[in-house]
């Protein structure tokens, strides 16, 4: 496969792959380096990846695998450097400036943080990037049965936090 | 007629008609008996007649069906059952106008997923594959000293990374040391130094300028020192000759030691011009290089 070849298959990926390292990592440029690394890692592997079925997922994965990485860094300094504490955030990204300035949105990112990290990624794969609970499993690297129990327990949390907001609105 | 018309007009203007008053005059209106008294309402009941036969597509049967779809779909997006068709379906009915009361606390929910969606980068993945594709290039110029400080500055942030080519692994540390290097650092105080080799204008290297009131450092002069070595070097040289002669004198007779004194004092000639020769060349040495020359020709009385 050609250069040229591998960047026309990465391009409609790109956003995928940098709002999935966002939505692990909760940092813009972060992600934006998972990306970068991720694109120099499937460079090196470029023999390969011509024989791969679902390259969208296998390129997901490969995000994954580093923003996981990165996160668990992240926590390794955070208990041995008290001072980086605050560098680090517990709740999702909110998606923009503008949407920071929403309260009720910032409030939805909010709650997002508070699920747990395998919850919160499965959302982010099925309800903002549309994937299907086989993609989704494969990514992962989880059963589809086990997809389906962590995501209706992420919606379970959402619902019923999102329930007493009826009241503010 | 014309009179009842009046009458209910004056009830109409003060909002006093009741609905079958109101009829009476859109039917009145309606009509092609209008009083030219009246002809200046035509237009403006004929308004209403029409407005009132505007319809709508709107089906309020489906809207409630969907509606009651709406909650049904919610249901089944919270145990995780929908499809992405059906999310779909969530997804626009929350991004419209028509989102009701009752599902309003979730509309922020499915905006931040739409809003989180839309979110893009400007990576660029040509830039980021050349920059790579280029590292051998540039290694290959680094090798051949062709790099310019640009090309080895991005060899050195390509070999700061943890994730680089395993084929440019030998090299990492390599680049690492270079880094590591050009941050190290020293507690040395330069004021501190200087100031402690500093001396008071009086200690100055002879022959160099001063200006007054200044402090100058000890100049140690190379040649200076060259020239005492080499006078050094061949005081000994000449000594050790000397002494050897005189111990042959002792075991070789007179005409021996006669031969050996010729030589000798040969030698010191030479030693002595080539001696001169290095004071003529070295000024700034000469004096040291008399001291030796006159050490030398002490050595001789000592014959």
């Amino acid at each position: 496969m050609q250069i040229n070849e591998l960047i026309e298959i990465l391009k409609p990926y790109k956003n995928k792959m940098f709002r999935y390292a966002y939505s692990i990592i909760g940092n813009r440029f972060e992600a934006e380096d998972i990306v970068q690394e991720a694109i120099i890692k499937i460079w090196k592997r470029m023999d390969k990846f011509s024989e791969i079925d679902n390259k969208e997922a296998w390129v997901i994965t490969i995000v994954r695998n580093l923003a996981i990485d990165k996160v668990r860094a992240k926590k390794k300094k955070q208990t041995s450097d008290i001072n980086d504490f605050f560098h680090i955030s517990d709740s999702a990204p909110s998606p923009d400036i503008k949407l920071e300035q929403k309260d009720a949105v910032r409030k939805v990112a909010e709650i997002m943080g508070t699920l747990q990290e395998t919850q919160r990624e499965i959302i982010t794969l099925r309800d903002i990037e549309g994937y299907t609970y086989q993609e989704i499993a494969d990514i992962m690297e989880l059963k589809v049965d086990q997809v389906k129990v962590y995501l209706f327990r992420a919606r379970k949390i959402l619902r019923e936090k999102l329930a007493p907001m009826r009241k503010m609105l | 007629m014309k009179k009842n018309i009046n009458q209910l007009l004056e009830k109409y203007w003060k909002a006093e008609a009741s609905l079958q008053d109101e009829a009476e005059l859109r039917v009145y209106f309606s009509s092609d008996d209008v009083d030219p008294a009246h002809q200046q309402y035509i237009e403006l009941f004929d308004y209403f007649s029409n407005a009132r036969l505007e319809s709508t597509d709107l089906d309020v049967e489906n809207i409630l069906s969907n509606l009651s779809n709406i909650d049904s779909l919610l249901e089944k997006y919270w145990d995780a059952e929908t499809n992405l068709e059906e999310e779909a379906q969530l997804k626009a009915y929350f991004s419209s106008d028509q989102v009701t009361a009752e599902h309003e606390q979730y509309k922020n929910l499915f905006t931040y997923f739409e809003d989180f969606g839309s979110l893009t980068t400007d990576l660029n993945i040509e830039t980021i594959l050349s920059s790579t594709d280029q590292i051998d290039d540039i290694l290959e110029k680094y090798w051949a000293a062709e790099t310019s400080l640009d090309e080895e500055m991005t060899l050195k942030t390509y070999f700061s990374k943890d994730d680089i080519d395993e084929k440019h692994l030998p090299y990492q540390s390599m680049f690492n040391l270079y880094e590591i290097k050009s941050t190290s650092s020293t507690d040395l105080d330069i004021e501190a130094i200087l100031s402690e080799n500093s001396v008071k204008d009086e200690q100055l290297v002879i022959g160099s300028r001063l200006i007054p009131g200044e402090r100058k450092t000890k100049v140690f002069s190379l040649q200076k020192w060259a020239t005492a070595i080499a006078a050094v070097f061949v005081l000994g040289f000449a000594t050790i000759s000397l002494m050897n002669q005189t111990n042959t004198t002792k075991y070789k007779g007179q005409a021996t030691v006669i031969d050996s004194d010729a030589e000798a004092q040969e030698a010191y000639e030479i030693t002595k011009e080539a001696l001169a020769f290095l004071s003529k060349n070295m000024n700034k040495g000469s004096k040291t290089v008399v001291e030796s020359v006159s050490k030398a020709e002490k050595v001789s009385i000592f014959k």
